[in-house]
């Protein structure tokens, strides 16, 4: 009814409008004055809408990582996920067009970002013709074209998958496991005749259908790889690696059937075994097996394992592509005994012999005590840790051409090593008289031993086609274990200065990563595979040390990403950067991205790293639950980085257990050595959190001693004394403040946080004095704080000059209309104004939000000052449950002196862990 | 309002009348999210036209006309971000979020959820009143088109357009505000 009249109003020029008013109006004054007041809110702003949504909404707007259509390809109706894997996910479908269950394979988001949808869907096509009663066929592919998302359809098999079946029955029967490797080798030889090699043969891609054996995912990893080089080049997009040839591990050599051979034999060596052929903490480790292992005796697992059996897998197993059956009928022709195995290529392993802790004390006693005496004086020196040995590097190759390269190799990582300054180097030539036992571990011990090297570089090269490959161990002397695995470097066998040059720099990140504290664990963290990234690394956190800024985290990133480029396979960086991109949550959907994908690769991801993204992610999605749980890990894992350990606290804090905060921060020995002013602060702010405010002041004089420039000192340390009712003091420390920083920018925030202090506590003419004197101080510093605007507004509710503050309030709701925050103040001024239906009208307004602490705080705030102290206990109670920060608890106090007596409110202020 | 019926707009009722032409709509408003969260431009309207282009021709749907397809895809991407705000809401009753600081003022709100399902409610007590209003909140905000655009769309004048906007703002400020 008022529509067309308030329409020709709008209409109207301005000048008419009264007349028009008039006329519309018809002598009614009410209806004239609703008319005007219309009209009038018709042509205010209102700021909320202001903005495109996807603007105002940007935290929402924000992309949702990997995020799967209800209907795929128009046809395919998603019904639920199923399963997950290194590479894919896969749902259960409806195919719509013929109505039957199926089964959709989803490529992980960063794997088909790595190998581009179309190469992909390309590759993937040539499989679609295969036909054989034991392959499961590929129906369908696409992409989906507004997320790029890549998939294939298969048939939904009713049934389980061989590593399902292991993962129940962790042996199988020889006939069944015999069976189904003639099932999946029959498919293969199909395949191979065909020329196409499957190249990821596990029993996850082996599906059990009523008894009978399905090969599935024909063509993809051939997909993946095709365009990445590499499937574990792509560094975070690896599969599992316990099936995996060697050749296949390291890149260097053709793959070809015989790959599929030798993952076909880890599978059935895995259902008669229990267990795949080479296991190792970490993926690198395993490849280090299947590199450099042989294979362990499976008839010492299990004896009735037939020796046929046992020798046609040893022969499948075979390092060398050469050694193995010609194709995988033969394989399975010797596992039935149709035919013989080739000669067993690497007999098992002799364990070299190692003075015992019987022959040495058989030495002592034949030395009797002179001897003793003399051995005591001629002691070698003590072993120290960053002595090594380097030893010669044994050639395998064959190749007289390259026999220099034992020696070359050795120098190069002598030399690298003496350049890093982390190490002093024995060069193992120099320490003994015989070249033969400088590549003898034995005789390498004993050299060690006498020059105090508490480790030993050594090892191998092997030169497989145009290849060559140096695999490099680091050994403790003392024990002769592994110190730490590294990976084996390879390139080609023309270029020996470059392979030489990388395996000098896999060495030197080897000693770098074990005196690390972040990356002394290598079974928990990714690790560098070249001193370059190590240093990348290191830079890039060492950018961060510092107090951050947006180009502070980009020159970090970038560092971090150099790292991550030096060596695929660390991606701690990333983890790391996931925090740093997320920082100031301009960054949130790139850093939601990285973290998804580091997440999606997480049979990979190692323990370590994986925490570290988790911790990281708390900049964009805040849970101090989560970093209470990453940095657990951490602590546990790579015990002693400070950084951590400072996480650690934080959390606690944030999780309302101050004790346990304070406990864990007062045994960090660490944390007071190298971040003594966090150590300082954080404790300083526990204390004060828990009313030790004695305390509290001796650690603000610690604080004042490790840094004395800090803008805040002073200001702890009024708030201490003003806490301990120190009126006096506070009040010269304030005019000395004033008096020395007339232009510091922090003089008003003191006069504003020291007033509500001494107000909080009790004080309140002391308290109201100094937040007039901070409203005096904004009003003449007007760009005083420009970092601490609110406390502009929030001296004026201090300072109790009600209206004033309800102006500034209403100011700021004009621009904001949501704000909990502003809304809840804007109350409480407006009741000590006297407005008592504006602070009930607030409180209505927040009631609609029940679930957002802020505002339920605000309502805790206007039911104090009603006198409803249920209410108000209540919504307290509620809003410091639901993440309402311990410190806004305290910096409000003031508004809930009226409750200080109240057990409960007690009980919120003083938590008991 | 005189003897006009509110137009359904219920997202219930969309689903049930045209299914696949909605899940295309949808699509379409995570495609924009997709190409703002990538970093890119947007033009709203290019690849609402683009997707209507494809949508005629496959004639899966007798649309009213173009026009009604705009005014569709901004109520999409509402939709959109509801769901997401729901979804957002629903993880932080699980978790929670806190800052540490001895000084602690007044902290920007992460009120986006909230303050995202209150306008989605007001918007959609409007549409039950003044429905043309409601389709011109959803293409300016929602649907980010320009007031020459919306005139196009809804077959009104950009008089019109700002006229009802102004109304719309007022409405709505008294639906939000107490």
């Amino acid at each position: 009814m008022l529509s067309p009249m308030v329409d020709q109003l709008l209409d109207a020029p301005e000048a008419e409008r009264p007349a028009l008013l008039r006329q519309l109006a018809g002598g009614d004054p009410g209806r004239r004055a609703a008319l005007e007041q219309l009209v009038r809110d018709c042509e205010r702003d209102l700021p909320l809408l202001n903005r495109p949504a996807v603007e105002r909404f940007d935290q929402l707007a924000g992309r949702e990582p990997g995020q799967l259509p209800e209907v795929l390809g128009g046809r395919y109706r998603i019904e639920r996920e199923v399963g997950a894997g290194g590479m894919a996910t896969v749902y259960l479908a409806h195919d719509e067009q013929h109505d039957r269950r199926v089964a959709i394979k989803v490529l992980r988001p960063e794997i088909a970002v790595a190998v581009g949808g179309e190469r992909f869907l390309r590759e993937i096509k040539l499989t679609a013709g295969l036909q054989h009663p034991h392959i499961l066929p590929l129906f369908d592919s696409g992409q989906v074209p507004e997320t790029g998302l890549v998939y294939y359809v298969m048939p939904f098999i009713e049934g389980e998958s061989l590593r399902e079946r292991l993962q129940r029955e962790q042996q199988l029967s020889l006939p069944d496991a015999l069976q189904i490797i003639r099932e999946v080798g029959d498919a293969l030889s199909y395949a191979h005749d065909l020329g196409l090699v499957h190249r990821d043969i596990k029993p996850d891609n082996i599906m059990m259908s009523r008894g009978h054996a399905l090969l599935a995912d024909f063509g993809i990893a051939r997909a993946v790889t095709a365009a990445t080089g590499r499937l574990t080049g792509t560094g975070m997009a690896v599969g599992t690696v316990d099936y995996m040839s060697p050749e296949q591990a390291t890149g260097t050599d053709e793959v070809d059937a015989r790959s599929d051979q030798y993952s076909l034999a880890c599978v059935l060596y895995e259902m008669l075994a229990g267990g795949p052929p080479f296991s190792a903490p970490t993926s690198q480790g395993v490849l280090a097996r299947h590199l450099m292992d042989p294979v362990p005796s499976l008839r010492t697992l299990r004896s009735t394992v037939p020796v046929l059996v046992e020798a046609a897998i040893i022969s499948a197993l075979a390092k060398a592509k050469a050694d193995r059956f010609p194709s995988v009928l033969a394989f399975v022709e010797a596992l039935d005994g149709k035919r013989p195995s080739p000669g067993l290529p690497y007999p098992a392993a002799v364990a070299p012999g190692r003075p015992t802790r019987k022959t040495l004390v058989a030495a002592a006693v034949v030395l009797g005590v002179a001897g003793l005496a003399a051995w005591l004086f001629f002691r070698p020196p003590p072993i120290d840790d960053h002595r090594v040995l380097v030893g010669l590097f044994e050639d395998r190759t064959g190749d007289a051409a390259l026999a220099s390269l034992a020696a070359q190799a050795a120098t190069e990582v002598t030399g690298g090593l003496a350049r890093t300054g982390l190490v002093e180097v024995v060069d193992a030539r120099s320490a003994s008289a015989d070249q033969a036992s400088a590549t003898d571990l034995a005789a390498l011990r004993k050299t060690a031993r006498k020059r105090g090297a508490g480790s030993i570089i050594w090892g191998s090269y092997t030169k497989t086609g145009d290849s060559l490959v140096f695999q490099v161990q680091m050994t403790e002397a003392a024990t002769g274990t592994v110190l730490r695995p590294l990976r084996s470097v390879s390139g080609r066998a023309g270029a020996p200065a470059e392979v030489m040059a990388l395996l000098a720099e896999r060495v030197m990140a080897g000693y770098a990563a074990h005196f690390d504290r972040r990356l002394h664990n290598f079974a928990a963290m990714s690790q560098p595979g070249t001193y370059q990234a190590w240093k990348e690394f290191d830079a890039g956190w060492a950018a961060l040390s510092g107090s951050w800024s947006d180009s502070v985290v980009r020159a970090s990133q970038a560092h971090m990403d150099r790292a991550t480029q030096f060596d695929p396979q660390f991606v701690m960086p990333q983890a790391i950067n996931v925090g740093s991109i997320g920082w100031g949550r301009k960054g949130c959907p790139r850093a939601d991205s990285l973290a998804n994908a580091l997440r999606h690769s997480s049979q990979q991801l190692a323990e370590g790293d994986e925490a570290l993204a988790k911790l990281g992610n708390d900049n964009c999605h805040p849970d101090p639950q989560a970093v209470y749980e990453a940095t657990t890990v951490l602590l546990r894992v790579a015990p002693g980085v400070w950084e951590w350990v400072d996480a650690h606290v934080g959390a606690l804090m944030a999780l309302y257990r101050p004790r346990e905060a304070l406990a864990v921060l007062e045994s960090s020995d660490e944390l007071k050595r190298e971040g003594p002013f966090e150590w300082n602060n954080r404790r300083m702010l526990l204390l004060h959190w828990l009313g030790r405010y004695q305390d509290a002041l001796r650690a603000v004089a610690e604080l004042r001693l490790v840094n004395p420039d800090d803008r805040f000192v002073d200001r702890y340390e009024m708030r201490q004394l003003a806490a301990l009712g120190q009126v006096d003091s506070v009040e010269t420390l304030l005019e000395v403040r004033l008096g020395k920083t007339n232009r510091d920018a922090t003089a008003g925030g003191d006069l504003l946080y020291v007033g509500s202090e001494l107000k909080s506590h009790g004080f309140r003419d002391a308290g109201l004095r100094a937040c007039n004197r901070a409203v005096e101080w904004f009003a003449a510093n007007p760009n005083g704080e420009r970092d601490e605007a609110p406390n502009v507004d929030l001296a004026l509710l201090c300072a109790e000059r009600w209206n004033e503050a309800r102006q500034a309030y209403q100011g700021r709701l004009a621009a904001d209309s949501l704000n909990h925050n502003v809304r809840s103040t804007l109350g409480v001024a407006a009741f000590h104004a006297g407005d008592r239906a504006a602070a009930d009208s607030a409180d209505q307004f927040l009631a609609r939000f029940d679930q957002n602490e802020q505002a339920v705080f605000g309502r805790a705030m206007l039911a104090e000052l009603r006198g409803d102290r249920e209410a108000a206990m209540r919504n307290l109670r509620w809003a410091a449950d639901h993440g309402i920060s311990w410190g806004r608890l305290h910096t409000f106090g003031p508004y809930f002196v009226s409750l200080k007596d109240d057990p409960r409110y007690q009980a919120i202020m003083n938590p008991t862990r | 309002m005189g003897l006009s019926e509110p137009v359904p707009r219920g997202r219930e009722t969309l689903d049930r009348l045209m299914p696949l032409a909605y899940q295309n709509l949808l699509t379409i408003a995570r495609r924009q999210l997709a190409i703002r969260a990538g970093g890119g431009t947007l033009s709203t309207a290019g690849l609402v036209h683009e997707a209507y282009l494809k949508l005629a021709d496959q004639s899966q749907v007798a649309w009213r006309d173009r026009a009604h397809f705009y005014a569709l895809s901004a109520l999409a991407m509402r939709h959109v971000l509801v769901d997401r705000a729901r979804a957002r809401l629903a993880h932080k009753r699980g978790g929670s979020r806190r800052q540490v600081t001895l000084d602690e003022a007044l902290i920007p709100n992460d009120d986006q959820p909230e303050v995202m399902l209150q306008i989605h409610d007001a918007i959609d007590r409007l549409a039950a009143v003044e429905p043309r209003l409601a389709e011109v909140v959803d293409c300016r905000f929602f649907g980010g088109f320009s007031d020459e655009e919306i005139a196009e769309a809804l077959s009104v004048t950009v008089r019109t357009v700002q006229r009802d906007w102004a109304k719309a703002r007022m409405l709505l400020r008294r639906a939000l505000e107490p």
